[in-house]
């Protein structure tokens, strides 16, 4: 992972959506959560939660998220956090 | 807050420079003086004493029961005014605070990538963990969900709060998650976590605990917080020892792997709340069946 240019935000969009989809359902095979997705919409959003979907985020992508990160307007949906991870991959919104 | 003399002795300025003097041991005795006039003489001191000497005689016996309740009341106290009289007292900690099992503490830090204290949730002498710590030359974070919105400085005074955070917990699961990344912000920058495991009514059997006031299990979530954030956990007992002193214990270092914490952590809990009962300053709410302890 070399940036944001080096990923379109399809790609971006499509790996989210599977982790998001994995975390909701470790056994589910299916392509992931729909870009309208929203978050804890199941109920499943809590710290735990919200913590591994950071690691899993930071791994995959190699980016480093900061507690100032994990704010509604980037963790709403999976299309809000696309558009996080795209920012962070780009270098805009602080270092990655 | 109540005022009481041992209050205006030590938050009143004209009086601080008595108050430094007067060494934390004679408070002790002091306090241990007023609460066996308090059973003798107030109805609400001598119920409660009661009811728990009522809980521990089935286990003790009459007399050791009756022994531990007083001293249940005796140590919420202490605890209390040991936190009021911090201010004057924080630079003679030498003089009433006892450190066990440091090496572990210091051979974990060497590892550099900091360390979890994990404590039974009111417990023991738990509150003094921190600033202890802080002014022996820790940096330690406090990970709770303070009662007030005090800051670190206001509740504690003085001492060495520079190398001291608190972790505030108090709100919604956004506001838990930035805490928990500070929390591992702060490991990785090799500073201790302090944080209380607390109890449930329901759970798995694994979490299970078993103590005079009823069965009750550790927090799940907790447990699954400590792996994920992957620094070595060192369960941490802060006990009143003897004339008031402050015992703290570091037992070995464990990994965060929940079955690991659970074994080592849960059976040295299991075995302090069997042998000290008494220092559960919150066994009332597993007797009502609250959710949470």
């Amino acid at each position: 992972m070399h940036g944001g240019d080096d990923m379109e935000l399809r790609e971006i969009s499509h790996r989210v959506g599977k982790l998001v989809q994995r975390l909701i359902d470790p056994g589910a095979k299916d392509a992931g959560a729909a870009p309208d997705f929203v978050l804890g919409e199941d109920g499943s959003f809590d710290s735990v939660w919200a913590l591994r979907l950071v690691l899993e985020i930071e791994k995959i992508f190699a980016i480093s998220v900061n507690d100032e990160d994990v704010v509604p307007e980037n963790f709403r949906d999976v299309t809000s956090l696309t558009k996080f991870v795209a920012r962070k991959l780009s270098g805009v919104g602080g270092e990655n | 807050m109540k005022l009481s003399i041992f209050r205006v002795l030590h938050k009143t300025a004209a009086l601080r420079r008595v108050a430094k003097r007067i060494p934390p041991h004679w408070c002790f005795l002091a306090d241990g003086l007023g609460i066996d006039l308090a059973v003798r003489f107030y109805p609400h001191a001598r119920r409660n004493v009661q009811s728990l000497a009522a809980l521990l005689s089935k286990r003790l016996g009459p007399i050791a029961a009756r022994r531990k309740a007083r001293d249940y009341l005796l140590y919420r106290r202490w605890q209390n005014h040991l936190e009021v009289g911090w201010e004057n007292w924080a630079r003679r900690i030498d003089d009433f605070v006892r450190m066990e099992g440091t090496g572990y503490l210091d051979e974990t830090l060497a590892r550099g990538s900091g360390a979890v204290l994990l404590s039974g949730h009111y417990y023991g002498l738990d509150r003094l963990v921190d600033p202890i710590l802080a002014q022996k030359g820790y940096a330690i974070s406090r990970w709770a969900n303070p009662v007030d919105s005090q800051s670190v400085e206001d509740r504690w005074g003085k001492g060495d709060f520079k190398r001291w955070k608190l972790l505030d917990f108090h709100g919604d699961s956004w506001h838990h998650t930035q805490m928990i990344l500070q929390a591992r912000r702060q490991l990785k920058e090799n500073r201790l976590v302090h944080l209380s495991l607390r109890g449930q009514r329901n759970g798995k059997s694994e979490f299970r605990v078993e103590s005079d006031y009823g069965r009750f299990f550790l927090e799940a979530k907790g447990v699954a917080l400590l792996e994920l954030l992957g620094a070595p956990v060192l369960p941490c007992f802060a006990m009143p020892g003897a004339r008031g002193t402050v015992v703290i214990k570091f037992y070995p270092p464990l990994e965060p792997v929940p079955d690991r914490i659970l074994q080592s952590f849960g059976g040295l809990y299991s075995g302090y709340l069997n042998e000290h009962p008494e220092y559960s300053r919150i066994w009332r709410r597993l007797v009502r069946g609250d959710a949470w302890w």
